[in-house]
């Protein structure tokens, strides 16, 4: 399963953020929690961290470039993945549509699905996450419950909140589309 | 132009972290006038680099991001790093220490002090204080400046306009947007004000372990 690498919105006040350099590039294999890249909020520098074990599948800006934030950066995989769905275009809105269209044929869209209640009609059902997860979804304003897990037994994982914001939500900031990408 | 990477104060405040220690705090006055760029600034954009380079000041880039400060007598720089548990949460790193930072100014007498921007202090719109942040994993090193008595003209006179500014600013140009304690008429000792903020940062981690499963239950009911 391919995951994209996003970087959070740490605040309002964040528009974008600089990549300042990349610790990775296309090809090689990481581990989660891994540091992919230091970035640059403007006020604040920090890692962003591969949300799962895999393969560098694309970098999709260059060291130096502007990156709006909560639009992929890069994506995580396996061999052979397909991930230009995950490339942001001119249109964001189109392109989320795009995305969501291409995650419908894939095992991903289950994933995206509220689970149903049970046919015992279970009235509350618990919904496991991971710490990293459950910070990323209150920093986004991300509801849980509309996130399925990927993790073991269901567990919601950060990447999982990564794909919903990918989905659900579109950049603000005053970015222009493609600046600062690669091709 | 010099590009050091860090100060050898905040690497010094850093290594007391790497070598176990849960807390560092170092409160000190700039001895030199320097430049200091956030980690992805350019120097071409928000520095006079040719009037550094005749006036033999130092251009250097520090670990955190941010703005870029200049640094000279009676500006007091506090630099702090430690561990959390938290992942991301900048902004709210920065402003822990920043609410430690204007108690004790408060308990000085200073008053009218608030967060703005980002991370700024200001006194009465003015900014005293700016400050910014290094992650890595989950060490985390807070660099604040904060303006006592320095000479506005020394300040000024190196830097330009930044591209981005925050709301409050409202395009003033460095002049009308900086101020000092001295300006607002505080004419406070700066030895005993940096022994007491150190004392006090000292006492008190600001990212001490934290009720995380409070904040972020691990159980969501539906």
């Amino acid at each position: 399963m391919a995951y994209p690498v996003i970087v959070p919105r740490e605040s309002t006040e964040m528009k974008s953020c600089r990549i300042t350099r990349w610790h990775v590039k296309e090809g090689d294999r990481v581990k989660i929690g891994q540091s992919l890249c230091d970035v640059d909020t403007g006020k604040a520098s920090f890692d962003i961290e591969a949300p799962a074990d895999g393969l560098v599948l694309a970098l999709f800006f260059t060291d130096d470039a502007e990156a709006p934030l909560l639009t992929p950066i890069a994506v995580i995989g396996e061999e052979g993945e397909e991930f230009e769905q995950f490339r942001e275009e001119p249109s964001p809105a189109g392109n989320k549509d795009r995305i969501a269209k291409m995650m419908k044929s894939t095992d991903i869209d289950q994933s995206l699905q509220p689970e149903a209640p049970s046919a015992k009609g279970k009235s509350k059902t618990k919904i496991t996450s991971s710490p990293r997860a459950r910070m990323l979804a209150h920093r986004n304003n991300v509801p849980l419950s509309e996130v399925s897990g990927s993790g073991p037994q269901g567990t919601i994982i950060a990447a999982d909140v990564q794909k919903w914001i990918v989905l659900h939500d579109t950049p603000k900031n005053g970015l222009k589309p493609g600046d600062g990408r690669t091709k | 132009m010099s590009t050091t990477g860090t100060f050898q104060i905040d690497e010094r405040v850093l290594q007391h972290i790497r070598k176990g220690l849960d807390y560092a705090c170092e409160v000190y006055e700039a001895e030199q006038t320097e430049v200091v760029l956030g980690r992805a600034a350019r120097a071409e954009d928000d520095v006079f680099v040719q009037k550094c380079a005749q006036d033999n000041v130092p251009v250097h880039k520090r670990a955190g991001g941010g703005g870029t400060v200049v640094l000279c007598a009676g500006v007091i720089i506090i630099s702090v790093a430690g561990r959390t548990t938290l992942s991301y949460h900048l902004k709210e790193h920065m402003n822990a220490v920043n609410k430690v930072i204007i108690k004790i100014l408060e308990s000085l007498g200073i008053k009218g002090l608030a967060i703005k921007g980002i991370s700024d202090i200001t006194i009465r719109d003015k900014k005293i204080l700016g400050s910014s942040l290094h992650r890595k994993k989950d060490l985390v090193l807070y660099q604040g400046s904060l303006l006592v008595d320095p000479s506005l003209d020394i300040i000024t006179g190196y830097l330009r306009h930044p591209k981005k500014e925050p709301d409050y600013r409202n395009g003033r140009p460095h002049r009308d947007f900086i101020t000092s304690l001295y300006l607002e008429g505080y004419r406070l000792n700066k030895s005993k004000l940096i022994e007491t903020l150190k004392k006090k940062l000292v006492g008190q981690c600001p990212w001490s372990p934290c009720e995380e499963e409070d904040r972020f239950p691990s159980h969501f009911p539906i």
